[in-house]
């Protein structure tokens, strides 16, 4: 450059000088100058990215080529999905990325609607993106592919390009930031539940391995299970399989549904741990498995609570047994029992009988004495046995209508031995009339059972009243009460409830003055029950006396001419004389009936046993023979049956069968064997002598 | 004719860059134009110019081509255009002392 130099001459103060004011303007020329070839050679020499040109509508820019290199680069490789739309919504531009998240090929999206790429439900939402002035942004969903949706967050701009209307549209894809979201707050939500549950939880990858793990599973496992493979840190086995967790882990990964699997885990050589275990898949949206869960509850307690329940149950069981059957040990030892017992009694009667045939009046009371009280063994054994037959249900009643005055004075028959002896005054006021159905025998039973019981209870010269009247039950129409009241000594209320039980006395003392085994009340609530009635106790207290109350129905059949229950025959003197075969291997017994029979003008032989007695009966040829059933080896059934079968058999001979059973099948069986009559020990033996006088 | 190369102590510079962009010659213009303003004692500011982003404002100052740094303080106003990637130059012919 040129510099255009003049010396500088001194300034006068006076005008200014012309020639200062055109230098400085030559110079600023020269600067200005300076500057634009400056500026023109930078541009010739392409050092300038772009040109500023005035146009009419305003400057435009040009742009030189390479200078927006570095914007492309941006839109291009940038995260976010880019797009140009034209005024109608076509795309006219997009970069790789937008491709990319609605899974389309450029070469098909650019010139395509951009709404194509919009879901239903999501239109009016970019439309009105679209729309709104100066740009807005929402989060949608945009169609990627042909079935699958992608949430975008969209920022939509409108500008002028040159001439044209266009959006920019920016879409930022949200697929992970959502997930992650969503995951995040379900992880919080999921590990609250999780922690707090009372169930083991367990979260396992793909790979097996423990990723979450509740509260109640760290304490399962006794140890901190996180980030290792749940069947190291659970060893789980079941009946079949001693390492059974990686099973089970495969197949909830698989997809498989465990569902209550009842699991044992050990942690030391005594811990043991039941656990109830169900394990599933946990799947992604779209089916495919993330991995699984397993959760269990520990039922360790429960288990072992059931166990003991069972042993206990067992336990119950068995004692339910042993009690059973010690009831009925209990029961078959008292009827053996009474058997036993009565055995001896039969011979101690007969020999007295026999006295009394033979010596007349000698010691008379002193037989007197052994009968009565042998009498009174026999009543005792008689009711233990009841009570046993009773119990077992073996008394079968033989019902038939009966005027209760006519029971109630037999009753007092068979009392009125302890009630003159105790000095009690009886009332009775029974009107005829009063007609039931009842077992004869055992009713009077059950009314002397009433009245021996108040005489024992009642101190010497007391008073006991018995009535009969009517009354009407409890809805069931009209009744026949008997009342038996005594001034005895009562029943304290706390025994009251317990008195009808077998065993239970009163006070010992006046129980035990009369003997007894308390089974008296028992015998007469179980026979009253039998005969479709009710009994029942009152008193006032101790010292109060005792009121017994019987109801029962009355008889719907009309009345008979009831006979008086026991007819006892006398003992006749002068006999037909007969044959008689006594079979007993009680030798005492037998020879004892032998002697009576005999002394009453009988020809009698004895035998002890079956295969004698045949012998005898051979040639004796008894025309009556009194079997012992219970006889060994040969019992009186068979012993029967031969007597009739066998070629020695004689015509006519009447059998009897004494039996210490007076069952009704033991009848049965008699019958069935041949015999024509049974009698049950020990022996009446008037009654025999009776018996054997009718036959013919 | 002898610009005299005047600094001022304390007086402020102002610098005024143009550019179109964000091409390399751009980032080259913004980063020298900075530095020359951070040498500069006392004062300076510098403000960047996108033509592209705000076009009316190359009107202001008449720029027909970018980049263009321009020194609007002190006067007198300077002008420079094209390669501003050497300081020496920039410097000169803006009429800035080297430090």
């Amino acid at each position: 450059m040129r510099k255009l130099w003049r010396p500088s001459k001194p300034t006068k103060r006076t005008a200014p000088d012309p020639t200062v004011r055109l230098k400085a303007r030559i110079a600023r020329l020269l600067e200005r100058l300076a500057t634009a070839e400056g500026t023109l050679e930078a541009i010739h020499l392409g050092h300038v990215d772009a040109l500023v040109v005035q146009g009419p509508d305003g400057d435009q820019i040009f742009t030189l080529e390479g200078a927006d290199h570095r914007y492309r680069q941006l839109v291009e490789t940038m995260n976010e999905g880019a797009l140009l739309l034209d005024a109608e919504g076509i795309i006219v531009y997009a970069n790789a990325r937008f491709a990319q998240l609605v899974k389309t090929p450029l070469d098909a999206l650019i010139g395509t609607q951009f709404r194509r790429f919009v879901p239903e439900a999501w239109l009016r939402m970019v439309e009105a993106l679209l729309k709104a002035r100066g740009g807005s942004n929402a989060e949608v969903e945009l169609l990627a592919g042909l079935r699958a949706r992608v949430p975008v967050y969209i920022s939509s701009t409108a500008g002028w390009d040159v001439d044209m209307q266009v959006t920019y549209l920016m879409a930022t894809d949200l697929t992970h930031q959502r997930r992650s979201q969503e995951t995040i707050a379900a992880e919080g939500l999921a590990t609250l539940i999780v922690d707090q549950a009372a169930e083991g939880i367990v979260v396992c990858d793909l790979t097996g391995k423990v990723i979450r793990a509740s509260n109640a599973a760290h304490r399962v496992a006794g140890e901190n299970p996180l980030l290792r493979q749940f069947a190291d840190v659970f060893r789980l086995r079941t009946a079949d399989d001693a390492n059974v967790a990686p099973t089970i882990v495969a197949s909830a990964l698989r997809g498989e549904v465990t569902s209550g699997l009842e699991v044992t885990l050990n942690h030391d050589a005594d811990a043991e741990t039941t656990l109830l275990l169900s394990a599933g898949p946990i799947l992604a949206v779209e089916g495919a498995p993330l991995g699984c869960v397993l959760s269990f509850v520990d039922v360790t307690d429960r288990k072992r609570v059931a166990q003991e329940r069972q042993v206990l149950l067992e336990g119950a069981d068995a004692a339910r047994i042993a009690a059973e059957t010690a009831n009925i040990a209990k029961d078959e030892f008292l009827a053996m029992l009474g058997h036993e017992l009565r055995n001896p009694l039969a011979p101690i009667l007969t020999a007295v009988a026999l006295m009394r045939i033979k010596a007349g009046d000698v010691f008379e009371r002193e037989r007197g004495i052994i009968e009565r009280q042998v009498h009174h063994v026999v009543s005792l054994v008689e009711d233990l046995l009841d009570v046993s037959r009773i119990t077992q249900g073996k008394v079968k009643l033989e019902c038939a209508p009966i005027e209760l005055a006519l029971i109630v004075s037999r009753a007092i028959e068979l009392a009125s031995p302890l009630l003159e002896a105790r000095g009690h005054r009886l009332t009775v006021d029974v009107p005829e009339g009063l007609v039931i159905d009842a077992d004869a025998t055992r009713m009077c039973q059950v009314v002397t059972n009433l009245l021996t019981n108040a005489a024992k209870f009642t101190e010497h010269g007391g008073d006991i009243a018995v009535t009969g009247t009517t009354g009407t039950g409890s809805g069931a129409g009209p009744e026949i009460v008997l009342t038996v009241r005594d001034s005895g000594v009562g029943i304290a209320p706390a025994l009251l409830a317990n008195v009808f039980e077998t065993f239970v006395q009163g006070s010992r003392s006046s129980a035990r003055s009369e003997g007894g085994l308390g089974l008296g009340l028992a015998i007469v609530r179980s026979l009253v029950l039998l005969h479709g009635g009710l009994v029942s106790a009152r008193s006032g207290g101790p010292g109060k006396g005792s009121e017994f109350e019987l109801r029962l129905p009355p008889s719907l059949r009309s009345r008979s001419g009831a006979q008086p229950p026991v007819a006892e025959p006398q003992v006749e003197s002068a006999v037909r004389p007969r044959r008689v075969l006594v079979v007993d291997d009680n030798e005492d017994g037998a020879n004892l009936l032998s002697e009576a029979l005999s002394a009453l003008g009988h020809t009698t032989r004895v035998a002890h046993d079956g295969p004698s007695a045949l012998s005898l009966a051979a040639t004796f040829r008894p025309e009556i023979a009194l079997l012992d059933i219970g006889l060994p080896v040969m019992d009186g059934y068979e012993l029967a049956r031969r007597l009739r079968t066998s070629d020695t058999a004689v015509p006519g001979l009447t059998l009897l069968a004494m039996t210490g059973y007076g069952q009704e099948s033991d009848r049965r069986s008699a019958r069935e064997a041949g015999f024509d009559d049974h009698m049950t020990k020990p022996i009446d033996f008037n009654a025999l002598a009776a018996l054997i006088e009718r036959t013919a | 004719m002898a610009s005299r190369k005047q600094v001022t102590r304390g007086q402020k510079t102002v610098l005024r860059l143009y550019v179109a962009g964000i091409s390399a010659r751009s980032t080259r213009a913004i980063q020298n134009a900075r530095r020359i303003c951070d040498e500069n004692e006392g004062d300076c500011e510098l403000a960047v110019i996108d033509i592209f982003q705000q076009p009316g404002l190359a009107k202001d100052d008449q720029i027909v081509a970018v980049p263009t740094l321009v020194k609007k303080l002190p006067p007198p106003s300077r002008r420079l255009t094209g390669n501003l990637s050497d300081l020496d130059v920039i410097r000169v012919g803006l009429d800035l002392k080297a430090r």
